[in-house]
């Protein structure tokens, strides 16, 4: 189990979740953002976009890792996604880290450069052990602790939505399944509400801010700014 | 229609066995019900999900790891007039301010195990 370096201690950091209110943030036109969600060309076109980033401290959850190699660290739970990403991603030479419990007691040589959080499931909010995540449902939750870990006392959420977009697209990069294919189940948004009253009441008891880039966002818990208020 | 089993053993795929509760999609997009059997090359079965995608046949002890090559993170210590600043391969710090180099060291460990 990987222990947290304060790496980031006193700054600030943003977290870039899957939510498609990026695409109009940093003004992506819509014939780009449609060849990415067809997965005609890959997230990577978006990085110019999103050039005032790139010199920030950055997690990116899931596919964010794609938009570009200034993403510094990558975040994931979800066991199943590694599946699909796992060539790709060993050609991107960031900071990986999960919580997946696959990645449980293995040796080094058998993490293929992936560093594991244990998964903090007894309750929702950010956890205070700097070996684990406090898992709240989701991954884009989980790297609240990641980034309390790492010693920031200012996170900004970005692509945190719980909602579709006008576009109607659940993701910046289109959706987890294969163009065509209908998803089986409803979109998890509600459930992954659920935790974010905790993690504001941790965040205050800790001294972490947490702002809401997206001020259409479901997530009400936290000060929702513009995002060139704080860029 | 002209049967194709049997060609993908040739080609050095394995006969695997997803067992347990869930699917799992691989990196071609093909999605793997519970139960299922079905062909996969080694390389894109890591050993951390043997426990749930099982071999149908044992495999040789020689194949049973194939070690994935990964780009490792890369750091330097840069001087910035009395303090130190981890960069890494493309430049970026890494940290947040300015580090005594005993400390940038120490980072760069923690951020190598």
């Amino acid at each position: 189990m990987w222990t947290v370096p304060k790496i980031w201690e006193g700054g600030e950091c943003w977290i870039i979740g899957g939510g498609s209110s990026i695409l109009e943030q940093f003004s992506i036109p819509k014939s780009i953002i449609q060849d990415v969600v067809l997965q005609k060309i890959s997230p990577s076109v978006y990085s110019e976009f999103l050039k005032p980033l790139h010199t920030k401290h950055v997690i990116g959850i899931n596919n964010a890792y794609q938009i570009g190699n200034w993403v510094d660290i990558l975040f994931f739970g979800d066991c199943s996604w590694y599946l699909v990403h796992r060539l790709r991603l060993s050609q991107w030479d960031g900071i990986k880290v999960t919580c997946c419990d696959r990645f449980a007691n293995r040796q080094k040589k058998d993490m293929e450069g992936i560093k594991y959080l244990a998964k903090d499931r007894r309750h929702f909010g950010i956890s205070e052990n700097s070996s684990m995540v406090a898992w709240n449902g989701n991954s884009g939750a989980a790297a609240i602790s990641l980034a309390f870990h790492l010693g920031v006392k200012r996170v900004i959420l970005l692509g945190f939505d719980m909602r579709l977009g006008e576009n109607q697209i659940s993701h910046w990069h289109g959706s987890h399944q294969q163009p065509g294919e209908k998803r089986k189940r409803p979109l998890p948004f509600e459930k992954h509400l659920r935790c974010f009253l905790q993690i504001s009441k941790d965040a205050k008891r800790l001294g972490l801010e947490i702002l809401n880039a997206n001020p259409g966002s479901m997530i009400d818990e936290f000060p929702k700014v513009a995002l060139e208020e704080i860029l | 229609m002209k049967r194709t089993k049997g060609k993908k053993e040739e080609n050095g795929a394995i006969l695997w066995k997803k067992s347990g509760r869930g699917s799992f999609r691989l990196f071609s997009g093909k999605i793997i019900k519970p139960n299922q059997t079905f062909h996969a090359s080694l390389d894109e079965i890591p050993l951390p999900f043997r426990d749930v995608i099982i071999p149908v046949k044992e495999l040789p002890s020689e194949e049973i790891i194939v070690p994935l090559k990964t780009l490792p993170p890369r750091y330097v210590i840069k001087e910035k007039g009395e303090k130190f600043v981890i960069e890494d391969s493309r430049g970026k710090a890494i940290n947040e301010g300015l580090l005594s180099k005993e400390k940038a060291e120490r980072f760069i460990e923690e951020l190598s195990t």
